[in-house]
């Protein structure tokens, strides 16, 4: 029996979503040569994917929307910096991961100094999510901010192992290990809430 | 049930959950129909995944900046911060006190051979050593260098041609801390011999008594910082020249 995810032998010339890859390396061209509108254009088609992920590490709209700005700003600030070494996408997802992650201990850090008044009966915002989304949401709460990372590329955002292994800094090997053992707890956690 | 499927099963069964795929999931039960619940269960599961992505904000034009919430530092920077300042303030307190209390090394005297020859300058004048106005030496009869060197830690001075300064540096030489003040005029000073050769042989603390006595200046202890040399400001200690310059004035 072969089994194939749907994005996992895809051809080279596309990403997940059918981009040309080639798009985004000329976009990024046009923004090094001076061309404003050309970062513009990058931030249009990589805001709600970078979102998505920082909101899946993050699980709070307000601080996903921070993440968001700060990797913006990182990819706008190291585009000159980029060698090429991975596809833009991925240096732009393992942006968005990083951020997200230092977003999340800064904050972990902040919530030590806030008194119980001010925290939520619930750390994950719920808000505008159907049953089932809320239950995810918070089986993910209760896992790693890594862990949550690596579902939301897999899951949401339809990665295939190696560009999670370009997006997380490690081999695809690593990244299969790591998404099997995420996918464990998620499903540990997730059937322990169904069952209480 | 799960607690028997194996490893490679259970991501046989993440993977054919993951791909939806109608004909993948009837070969899949084919093989393995008593896991049909575990699949069942692990579709909904994957389902749910999915659908809980969030839904991104319209994206706002980018204004590259750090947000105000992310821009503002922990709030434990601000006391670590002081904490490291006062830290190195006391570190630099400490250091400085020690450097003042250490022993500050013995003064170095200046070695003069005598064998060497006259400095020549690069015009190939000879100079010729000139005597300062208040010294009462002619030229070629400065102190003899040789006047310090002893081998049992004693000061030893001519007991006649010896100066007041270079009876000093000599005491000095021994590790005995003096500073001459402003005031304190060179003068030649006679010292009485202690050994045959003509010389005086003695301790250097022992040695500036007897150059006071033979000189007559005020001596002020200065603690760590050693002996202060002062001119004397009564003349009841006078030296023997100035005895032979006041009998003079005086007719005597």
């Amino acid at each position: 029996m072969v089994v194939k995810r749907p994005n996992e032998h895809m051809s080279l010339g596309a990403d997940a979503w059918g981009h040309a890859v080639g798009e985004d390396e000329a976009l990024a061209k046009r923004f090094l040569e001076g061309d404003e509108a050309a970062f513009e254009a990058l931030h249009r088609k990589y805001f709600p994917r970078v979102y998505t992920v920082a909101h899946g590490i993050l699980l709070d709209r307000e601080d996903a929307n921070d993440a968001v700005q700060e990797a913006f700003t990182k990819i706008y600030e190291n585009l000159p910096r980029f060698r090429g070494g991975s596809k833009l996408g991925t240096w732009i997802f393992r942006i968005a991961v990083n951020s997200a992650i230092q977003v999340s201990r800064r904050l972990k850090s902040k919530k030590k100094w806030t008194s119980l008044e001010e925290v939520g009966e619930s750390a994950v915002e719920t808000i505008d999510l159907d049953d089932s989304a809320q239950h995810v949401h918070k089986a993910m709460a209760e896992m790693k901010h890594e862990d949550r990372a690596i579902l939301s590329l897999f899951y949401w955002e339809e990665l295939n192992l190696i560009e999670i292994g370009e997006a997380l800094e490690c081999g695809a090997n690593a990244a299969k290990t790591r998404l099997f053992r995420a996918r464990s707890r998620f499903k540990e956690i997730y059937e322990a809430m169904e069952q209480s | 049930m799960m607690d028997k499927i194996t490893h490679d099963i259970d991501e046989l069964i993440w993977r054919v959950a993951e791909a939806g795929d109608t004909e993948l999931t009837a070969d899949f039960l084919r093989r393995y129909p008593n896991l049909a619940t575990a699949l069942s269960s692990r579709q909904a599961m994957v389902d749910s995944m999915r659908g809980a992505r969030p839904v991104p904000p319209i994206a706002t034009r980018f204004v590259p900046s750090t947000p105000a919430r992310a821009n503002r530092r922990p709030l434990w920077l601000g006391p670590l911060a002081a904490g490291l300042l006062v830290g190195l303030a006391l570190a630099s307190y400490q250091i400085v006190k020690y450097a003042q209390s250490a022993p500050k090394d013995p003064e170095k005297t200046l070695v003069v051979n005598p064998q060497s020859p006259t400095p020549t300058p690069r015009d190939g004048r000879v100079i010729t050593p000139t005597p300062t106005p208040n010294s009462n030496y002619g030229p070629g009869t400065a102190p003899r260098p040789d006047e310090t060197t002893d081998d049992d830690g004693l000061v030893v001075l001519h007991t006649n041609g010896t100066t007041l300064f270079g009876a000093l540096n000599a005491i000095k030489g021994k590790g005995l801390r003096l500073e001459i003040m402003p005031g304190v005029e060179d003068m030649p000073i006679t010292l009485t011999a202690n050994r045959d050769d003509g010389t005086i042989a003695l301790e250097p603390l022992q040695m500036l008594r007897a150059v006071k006595a033979a000189a007559g200046f005020e001596l002020v202890d200065n603690g760590p910082e050693g002996l202060l040399i002062l001119p004397a400001e009564n003349t009841n200690v006078i030296g023997e020249n100035e005895r032979v310059r006041s009998r003079n004035v005086d007719g005597n």
